[in-house]
């Protein structure tokens, strides 16, 4: 599962970002800006990402906040997984 | 019924003498108790809460020995507890702060260095990071929030004492700290709700952070009048902003333009049907695409949408325009409009004021809603506030002109001051920052179009490339992430001439169409004269 969520990941974030990314190395505190990620960019690939897991973002609402860090993004992402 | 602030829509309340600034939520607590004041989707406080709470916050303060004058930084959060924090400090007589929190903590200790706050409360659980003056945190605070507090009467603002301070990019490499008076404040309130025209039945949503002083604008205000808010914390996607807008009822919208166009999304999602109680939509801080204002007008006729703009200096907003209609065929943005009552205007060129429609020149507001000044940076506020016969007025360097119907219709900056998802950032001030790295010799800051938005690119002069990562966390330790460069380039500092501004140019217009055949977050200037992207795993290599 751990890796299912990492690749899911990374393959949204090499789209988003126009290049390849090894998300294996990275640790989960870092930073997503040291990625090349603003909050724009963040967003836009949680959106493409509840797409296809088929999530109802809108049923989050109240729970979601933007995130900072890696470890953030891969909480959400698995989150999604598991719901779909 | 208690009587309502006089700026309040209701004509009945007009005679009322303004409520001091620390009992602006008194009215509502003793009209509508038991009410929904504010709440941001996971809890929420009635009128009659948020007056105890402050009570217990202004009570707490002035143990602290928090006394008129006195500058309370808090390190913000979009949360049901903040609105208590300003109106407790006013409660005091004090100066409110609010501080980016996620700002890197060496530039937040450089700003709390500068003003010396008696008291910093953070929102947050972090370790304290200001070692002088009292330190509350997140757990405190709600301990503090949860007893209730005497009953204290409400300190009087002499006419320029500061109410709060709001920090906003500087040119000269140190962000500037806008005074805002009492008096300004409240002179705004009254100016603006002529427009707003929020009222106790209003519902709004607040998006913006309390660091930014349009949150003064879509929480405290609305709040003063009996007005529900819902602080939004949520994502910034459409679709999770359009259904809170619906679920919540919202009736007043503000958002600049950045979050607008996120929030109009193919604009199929604006209907009356899943907004019916939309009232009023406004925009601003940044110059908004007309084609999305005509999504909201043509997709809500009965809604009022409007073109807001307003720097810091002037308290929050000081000009308005409302679209009479959807005006398809526009392809440049709608104007600014005129002045909100109570304030003045001029547009600039060569020491004359014009008037000539189409005739550009730096835009001059002036009256009761110009700041106090910058703390502690007299001279740039004797640079910036000009008197003309008996008025102060702030210098925008915004450059605009009149249109033919005599709004005023905002052209560009007569500088490097940008706006990026609606935050004023100095390209001098990433620059100067850039330069206090040692070995970097000379550094150019610029737009360049990326992934169809602008974003930073920054060029640093250096004898040798692996400069880069070291300036990259120089700028991560002092910079806001929406500040720092997501291009950087490195260039030999021999290839530069003496000259200076055109050289950069050049380099800047060379990154550019670099950047245009390369996703490279870096670039390297070759001996050909030629920016090449760079590996990352190279850049990070070099550390």
């Amino acid at each position: 599962m751990r890796d299912a969520v990492r690749e899911l990941l990374s393959a949204h974030l090499e789209e988003a970002l126009g290049r390849p990314l090894d998300l294996t190395e990275m640790t989960e505190d870092t930073a997503l800006d040291a990625l090349g990620l603003d909050s724009l960019l963040t967003i836009s690939t949680l959106v493409d990402l509840s797409e296809e897991c088929g999530v109802d973002l809108t049923e989050h609402a109240d729970t979601l906040e933007t995130p900072q860090a890696l470890g953030d993004l891969l909480a959400i992402t698995a989150q999604f997984m598991e719901s779909r | 019924m208690n009587p309502l602030p006089p700026w309040a829509i209701d004509a009945a309340d007009h005679a009322t003498a303004p409520p001091a600034l620390g009992d602006i939520l008194k009215g509502p607590a003793a009209n509508w108790p038991d009410r929904d004041a504010v709440n941001d989707g996971r809890t929420g406080l009635t009128f009659g809460q948020l007056e105890d709470a402050v009570r217990a916050v202004a009570g707490w303060l002035s143990e602290q020995g928090v006394e008129p004058g006195d500058r309370v930084a808090i390190l913000a959060e979009k949360c049901t507890l903040m609105p208590i924090l300003p109106v407790a400090i006013w409660r005091c007589g004090g100066v409110y702060v609010p501080c980016d929190a996620t700002s890197p903590p060496a530039r937040l200790r450089a700003m709390l260095a500068r003003i010396e706050p008696r008291v910093v409360i953070a929102l947050d659980d972090r370790d304290p990071i200001y070692p002088h003056g009292q330190w509350l945190g997140r757990e405190q605070l709600d301990a503090i929030v949860s007893v209730p507090g005497p009953s204290r009467p409400s300190a009087m603002y002499a006419r320029d004492q500061p109410a709060y301070i709001m920090f906003t990019s500087g040119s000269t490499g140190e962000p500037k700290g806008v005074e805002i008076t009492a008096a300004n404040l409240l002179a705004y309130f009254r100016n603006h709700n002529e427009v707003l025209r929020f009222t106790p039945e209003a519902r709004v949503f607040s998006v913006a952070p309390f660091h930014f002083d349009v949150s003064i604008e879509d929480t405290l205000l609305p709040l003063s009048l009996g007005a529900y808010v819902f602080q939004f914390r949520s994502l910034h996607a459409g679709p999770i902003m359009r259904a809170v807008l619906a679920r919540e009822r919202i009736t007043h919208l503000i958002a600049v333009s950045t979050l607008l166009t996120i929030m109009t999304g193919d604009g199929s999602g604006i209907t009356r049907k899943t907004l019916p109680s939309l009232e009023m939509v406004m925009t601003g801080a940044e110059v908004c695409d007309p084609a999305v204002m005509n999504v909201w007008k043509s997709s809500l006729p009965g809604t009022r949408v409007i073109n807001a703009y307003g720097p810091t200096e002037v308290t929050i907003v000081c000009f308005s325009y409302e679209l009479p209609r959807a005006d398809d065929d526009r392809r440049t943005s709608y104007p600014i409009g005129r002045p909100l009552r109570g304030v003045e205007a001029k547009i600039m060129a060569d020491g004359v004021e014009v008037d000539a429609p189409g005739r550009t020149g730096e835009l001059w507001v002036g009256g009761e809603q110009v700041m106090r000044g910058y703390f502690d940076q007299p001279d740039e506020t004797a640079r910036l506030v000009v008197e003309v016969g008996g008025v102060r007025y702030y210098r925008t360097g915004d450059i605009c002109s009149y249109d033919g119907d005599g709004n005023v219709v905002f052209e560009g900056r007569d500088d490097d001051e940008v706006k990026l998802a609606g935050r004023r950032v100095h390209l001098g001030e990433i620059r100067q920052t850039a330069l206090g790295h040692p070995g970097v010799e000379r550094a150019a800051v610029a737009l360049i179009p990326r992934g169809g938005r602008d974003v930073i690119a920054l060029i640093v002069m250096a004898a040798a490339a692996d400069v880069i990562p070291e300036v990259e966390s120089h700028l991560a330790n002092l910079l806001p992430e929406y500040m720092r460069p997501a291009l950087v380039a490195w260039s030999p500092s021999l290839s530069v001439s003496s000259t200076g501004k055109t050289d950069e140019g050049r380099l800047i217009a060379r990154l550019r169409e670099a950047a245009k055949s390369s996703s490279s977050g870096y670039f390297g200037l070759t001996e050909g004269g030629d920016f090449e992207p760079m590996d990352e795993e190279t850049v990070c290599a070099m550390q």
